[in-house]
C-alpha cells in the first residue's frame, strides 16, 4: 500500500546478510517525495529500530536521523518540489521532511562531536519515494564519506539496480534476517520516543514477548500501537488471536489501531474476533482492501456481504458505527478497472461500515511502463490510469466521492444507504434528478404580476 | 411584588435629552444569551453602539458591558445553564439539546458592573436581540434592579420592537423601546466603549426594503413601512476609514435590510472603498437581492474585499417563494446571479459563494428541499442551511400563532404545556408537530439528519473544491447507481 506503514518483511529472510558489524553505525529514515503523506505519525523505520535493537545488542555505537518524526502536535514540514501535470489536472509534488540543510546540520553535529559512523543505514519501504534516498546519501557522502551506505527495504529489494544506479548506495539488503525481523524495535534511539508504535508479530514471537514490548514502550509513554504484520489474523491467526487474548488480560489501557491489515472476512470467518480486538484495546479498525480478490460483479457482493456481517459484530462489540472506529478499505488503480463499479462498491462499503479509504494501488516497477521515471509510478498518481482509458480526474472524481462518503457532522458520516425518512428522501430526488429541475419550476428573472393577492 | 407592565415607547415619546457633560450616567448592557448553539461571529450589538455616541454626544457618562464580547480568539465563555440547579435541557420528541449560558456568566457581570459604577448608574439601556433569546434579557433586568434600585431600565432591540406586549408584561424594565430611535441611527457605533476594541464592524448603509416576504420582520422593524433610506456614502466611507484608522479593524460587515434595493448605492461606496486604498475583508452574511447582482457589481465587491458572497437560494420552485410573498426571488434570478459571480471571480465549488437553503417552515415539503439541496450542492457546491424561526411580527407568525402558543405541546415525558418564545427557537424545531400533518412518521432527528446531510455535502472535499454527487463524473454515476438499488424494505413507513 503506497504510504502505509509497514514493518518490512514481518518473517525476515534467512538467507539475508548482514554487511560485517561495525563500531559506529548511522541509521538514516529520508524525507519522503510525494503527493500527500497520511499517517505521518505511523511511519517509522521499523527495519531500522529492530536494526537498531541488534546492532546495540552487538556493541555497536547508533544514531538515528529520522526525517520524518514530528512531535504530536507538530506539523510534518512539507515544501512543494513541483507541480505535475497529470491529464491537465496540476498535482502538487511534495518534500515531507526537514530541509537538507537541516540534514546536513545534524550530520555536521555528529561530525562536530568526533562521531564518525562506519557504517549507514537508509530505509524505504516505498519505491517512488527513492528520491529521499538519494538525497541523504548523498548529504552523508559529503560529510562522510569513508562510510559504506546500504539501502534497506523495498525499494532495495525491488528496485536494485535504481537503487545502485541513481541513490548512489554501496549495498543493498533487501529484508532483515529472521533473527533480527522478531526483535523488537528499538525507540529509545530517538530522542524524543514517539507516542506511536508499530510493533510486528514475527515468525515466531512468543505473544508474551509482545505484549513484554508493548509494555515497555507503554512505561516510556508510546500510547499508540499497531500491529502491522500483513493480514495477521489469517497468516497468523492463533499467534494473532493469542496475543490479543494476552493484551487482553494485560490490561495495559492502551490504543490499538489496525492499519488496513485486517479484513472484514477475518471477522466474518472468526465470529469472536471483534469483540476480541476491543477487549484487546482496539479503538480503530480500518479495514484491508480488496486488492488480492478479483473485481467482479461476484466478489463485490461477497465482500458487501462480508462488511455487513463484519460491521454488525464490530458494533456489537463496543465499536460505534459510522465514526473513526470502523473504516472500510478499497483498492483503486489497478489494471483492467471499471471505475464506476469501483465508486459503486465504495458506496455499498460505506452504507455498511460508514466510511471508507480508497487505497493507491501501487505498481511494483516491474508492473508499471518502462518509461515512467519511478518516482512517477507512485500509486496516488495512478500510474495504470491511461492503461484503463481514464484520467488522474477520473480518479480525483473517486476520491472525491470517499470525501463526502467519509464527512463527518458532529463525529458521524451520513448514511445514504439508510432507511430514515432524509436518506429514502435524498434517494428519491437522485433517481428523478432533483438537481436538474425543469424551467417552468425556477420562475422568471421579471417580476410577476401578481393578480388578487 | 408584582412590577406593573412596563411602558412601551417609540421614538416620537421618548426624550433623550442633552445634558451637562457627565451630569447623568448610563449603562448600555448587552446580555448574555440562553441558547443550545450561539454563532460568535457578527454579533456586535450595533444599535447600543450607536445609541452610546448618540448618548456621549448629548453630555452622558455611558459605560458598556458586552457579555457577550469575543475574546482574542473570537470565542465567547460558554457554561451549561443551570435552573434551581439543574443543568437545562430542551426535549422534542427523540432529540436533546443541552441549553448553554453563552457570555459571562451573571457573577462575572455583578462584578464588572459594580467595578464600573461605584455610583449607580441613572439609566440602562438593555438591548434584546432575538425573541427566544428574552429570558436572558428577563435576568439581566432583574439584576440591574438589585444592583442599581433607582435606575431606569429601558429595553430596546429586536425582540422588544416585534413583541412589545410580551416585552412590556414579562421583563421587568421600566420602558420597552419599539422601533428605531432615528436621532441614533445614523451615528457610528462608538468602539471606545470597549476597552479592547473589536476585531470587526458592522455597517448598516441603508434601511428599509420594499417587500414583504411572509416569514421576514424588516416590515415591522421598520414601523410598517415600506420605504427605504441609503445613507449618504462619504458618511459610510468617513465611518469606515475612523474604525480603520482609529481601531485597526480590517473585517467589515455589511448588515442591511436590503443593500441592492437602492440601485447604485452599495455600488457607490463599495468605489470610495476602492478609491481610498484601504484593503478590507468585507461580508455581507445576510446575503443579498439576487435581481440586483450583476457582473459589473459582483466584480466591484471583488475589488473591494468580498471574498466570499451569499445567496439567498432558499426553495427551488418559484411556487414555494410566492406563497411567501417573494416574488422578486427565483431561482431564474439566483441561476444568473451565481453565474455574474462565476464571471466576476468567484470559485464555484468553493466557499467563495455560498447558498441559504431555508427549511423548517410550516408546510415545508421535504422533497423540495431534497431537490434544492441537491440543486445548490450540484450548481454551488456550498450549502448555508437556515433552520426557520417564526418570528413575533411576520405574516407566518400570525397566522401560525394559534398552533405556536395555544396549541397544548406534548413534552417526550408525556406531560403537556404551552410554549413561549423561547421555545420557537428554530433549532428546537418549532414546526415539527405541525408538518407531522403531512408527514406523520416525521421525527425531530430527521430535521438534525437533514442538517447533517447538506453538512456533509459542503465538507466533501479534495483540497478546496466540493465534490459533486450529481455530475457526469464515472465515481459520482457509481454513487447514483448504487444509491438507487436500494430497495424499501417490508413494512416501510409512506412517504407524504
Amino acid at each position: 500500500m503506497t504510504g502505509a506503514p509497514t514493518t518490512g518483511s514481518p518473517a525476515g529472510d534467512a538467507e539475508t546478510a548482514l554487511p560485517a558489524p561495525a563500531d559506529r553505525v548511522l541509521l538514516v529514515y529520508p524525507p519522503v517525495y510525494d503527493t500527500r503523506l497520511n499517517w505521518a505519525q505511523w511511519q517509522q523505520p521499523s527495519l531500522l529500530l529492530r536494526l537498531a535493537r541488534h546492532l546495540r545488542a552487538a556493541g555497536s555505537d547508533v544514531r538515528l536521523i529520522d526525517a520524518v518524526a514530528h512531535r504530536p502536535r507538530e506539523r510534518l514540514r512539507r515544501s512543494r518540489v513541483e507541480i505535475l501535470d497529470a491529464d491537465g489536472q496540476r498535482v502538487h509534488r511534495w518534500r515531507f521532511g526537514p530541509t537538507a540543510a537541516a540534514i546536513a546540520a545534524e550530520l555536521r553535529a555528529l561530525a562536530k562531536a568526533g562521531w564518525q559512523p562506519d557504517l549507514v543505514y537508509v530505509e524505504c519501504q516505498v519505491t517512488p519515494w527513492w528520491e529521499g534516498v538519494a538525497e541523504v546519501v548523498r548529504l552523508v557522502r559529503q560529510r562522510f564519506p569513508a562510510a559504506r551506505v546500504v539501502a534497506v527495504g523495498a525499494y532495495a529489494r525491488l528496485a536494485p539496480a535504481h537503487a545502485r544506479a541513481h541513490a548512489g548506495v554501496d549495498d543493498l539488503l533487501p529484508g532483515l534476517p529472521a533473527r533480527i525481523a522478531r526483535l523488537a524495535a528499538d525507540l529509545t534511539v530517538y530522542p524524543h520516543v514517539p507516542t506511536h508504535a508499530l510493533v510486528s508479530l514475527g515468525a515466531d514471537r512468543e505473544p508474551e514477548d509482545l505484549v513484554e514490548e508493548v509494555r515497555a514502550k507503554a512505561a516510556k509513554r508510546v500510547h499508540h500501537f499497531a500491529i502491522a504484520d500483513h493480514a495477521p489474523a489469517s497468516r497468523c491467526r492463533d499467534r494473532f488471536r493469542e496475543v490479543l487474548a494476552a493484551l487482553r488480560d494485560a490490561r495495559l489501557g492502551l490504543n490499538f489501531y489496525a492499519l488496513g491489515n485486517i479484513a472484514a472476512s477475518d471477522l466474518v470467518d472468526q465470529p469472536d474476533l471483534a469483540e476480541l480486538m476491543r477487549a484487546a484495546g482496539y479503538v480503530q479498525i480500518c479495514f484491508a482492501d480488496d486488492r488480492d480478490q478479483p473485481m467482479t460483479a461476484a466478489c463485490d457482493e461477497q465482500i458487501v456481504a462480508a462488511y455487513r456481517v463484519a460491521a454488525e459484530r464490530c458494533r456489537a462489540a463496543g465499536f460505534v458505527p459510522r465514526t473513526d472506529a470502523l473504516v472500510g478499505g478499497i483498492c483503486v488503480g489497478r489494471r483492467g478497472e471499471d471505475l464506476e463499479s469501483r465508486a459503486r462498491l465504495m458506496t455499498r462499503i460505506t452504507g455498511a461500515v460508514g466510511s471508507v479509504i480508497v487505497w493507491p494501488y501501487q505498481p511494483t516497477p516491474a508492473e508499471c511502463l518502462r518509461d515512467l521515471p519511478l518516482q512517477l509510478q507512485n500509486g496516488k498518481l495512478f500510474p495504470l490510469r491511461a492503461e484503463n482509458g481514464l484520467t488522474y480526474g477520473d480518479y480525483m472524481g473517486l476520491v472525491g466521492l470517499s470525501a463526502i462518503l467519509n464527512a463527518k457532522h458532529r463525529d458521524v458520516t451520513f448514511d445514504f444507504l439508510g432507511d430514515g425518512l432524509i436518506p429514502r428522501l435524498f434517494r428519491d430526488s437522485i433517481a428523478r434528478s432533483g438537481w436538474e429541475p425543469p424551467s417552468e419550476v425556477k420562475g422568471t428573472m421579471q417580476l410577476p404580476v401578481l393578480v388578487g393577492r | 411584588m408584582t412590577r406593573p407592565p412596563a411602558r412601551v415607547l417609540a421614538d416620537a415619546t421618548l426624550d433623550v435629552p442633552s445634558v451637562p457633560a457627565g451630569s447623568r450616567r448610563a449603562l448600555l448592557l448587552n446580555p448574555p444569551v440562553y441558547d443550545a448553539q450561539y454563532w460568535a461571529r457578527w454579533s456586535q450589538p450595533a444599535g447600543l453602539l450607536r445609541l452610546g455616541r448618540m448618548m456621549r454626544d448629548r453630555g452622558y457618562d455611558v459605560r458598556l458591558l458586552d457579555a457577550m464580547e469575543t475574546d482574542a480568539r473570537g470565542y465567547v465563555p460558554k457554561s451549561r445553564r443551570k435552573v434551581g440547579g439543574v443543568p437545562q435541557v430542551v426535549r422534542r420528541d427523540d432529540m436533546a439539546k443541552p441549553i448553554y449560558h453563552f457570555g459571562l456568566g451573571w457573577d462575572a457581570i455583578r462584578a464588572r458592573l459594580t467595578a464600573l459604577f461605584p455610583e449607580a448608574p441613572d439609566e440602562v439601556w438593555i438591548t434584546s436581540v432575538m425573541t427566544y433569546w428574552w429570558e436572558s434579557t428577563r435576568d439581566a433586568v432583574a439584576l440591574c434592579r438589585e444592583l442599581f434600585p433607582h435606575a431606569t431600565v429601558l429595553v430596546g432591540g429586536i425582540y422588544p420592537t416585534v413583541a412589545p406586549a410580551h416585552a412590556a408584561a414579562k421583563l421587568g424594565a421600566d420602558v420597552v423601546f419599539t422601533g428605531e430611535l432615528h436621532a441614533a441611527s445614523d451615528c457610528w457605533p462608538d468602539f471606545s466603549l470597549y476597552e479592547r476594541a473589536p476585531s470587526y464592524a458592522i455597517v448598516t448603509t441603508s434601511r428599509g426594503c420594499p417587500w414583504d416576504c411572509h416569514y421576514c420582520a424588516a416590515r415591522t422593524l421598520n414601523g410598517g413601512s415600506n420605504k427605504v433610506r441609503a445613507r449618504d456614502p462619504d458618511d459610510v466611507l468617513a465611518e469606515i476609514r475612523e474604525k480603520y484608522d482609529k481601531y485597526g479593524v480590517r473585517r467589515f460587515g455589511f448588515y442591511e435590510d436590503n443593500a441592492l434595493v437602492s440601485r447604485g448605492h452599495l455600488q457607490e461606496v463599495l468605489e470610495r472603498i476602492i478609491e481610498s486604498g484601504m484593503k478590507l475583508d468585507l461580508y455581507a452574511p445576510e446575503g443579498f437581492e439576487t435581481r440586483f447582482l450583476t457582473t459589473d457589481l459582483l466584480k466591484v465587491m471583488k475589488r473591494a474585499g468580498f471574498d466570499r458572497i451569499h445567496l439567498p437560494f432558499e426553495a427551488l420552485k418559484f411556487e414555494t417563494t410566492l406563497g411567501w410573498n417573494r416574488r422578486h426571488a427565483s431561482t431564474a434570478s439566483f441561476e444568473a446571479a451565481f453565474e455574474a459571480a462565476v464571471e466576476a471571480g468567484f470559485k464555484p465549488r468553493s466557499e467563495d459563494i455560498n447558498a441559504f437553503v431555508l427549511f423548517g417552515l410550516p408546510d415545508d415539503s421535504l422533497a423540495d428541499i431534497l431537490d434544492g439541496v441537491l440543486y445548490v450542492h450540484h450548481k454551488v457546491g456550498s450549502i448555508v442551511p437556515m433552520l426557520f424561526t417564526p418570528v413575533p411580527g411576520t405574516h407566518i407568525y400570525r397566522e401560525h400563532e394559534q398552533y405556536l402558543l395555544r396549541e397544548p405541546k406534548r413534552d417526550p415525558d408525556g406531560g403537556q404545556r404551552l410554549w413561549d418564545l423561547q421555545d420557537l427557537n428554530g433549532k428546537f424545531l418549532p414546526f415539527l408537530e405541525y408538518n407531522r400533518r403531512r408527514y406523520p412518521e416525521l421525527r425531530a432527528s430527521d430535521y438534525l439528519q437533514l442538517e447533517a446531510l447538506m453538512s456533509v455535502l459542503n465538507n466533501g472535499k479534495v483540497l478546496w473544491r466540493a465534490a459533486d454527487l450529481c455530475d457526469d463524473a464515472l465515481a459520482s454515476r457509481g454513487f447514483r447507481t448504487a444509491v438507487g438499488e436500494i430497495r424499501p424494505p417490508k413494512q416501510r413507513r409512506t412517504v407524504a
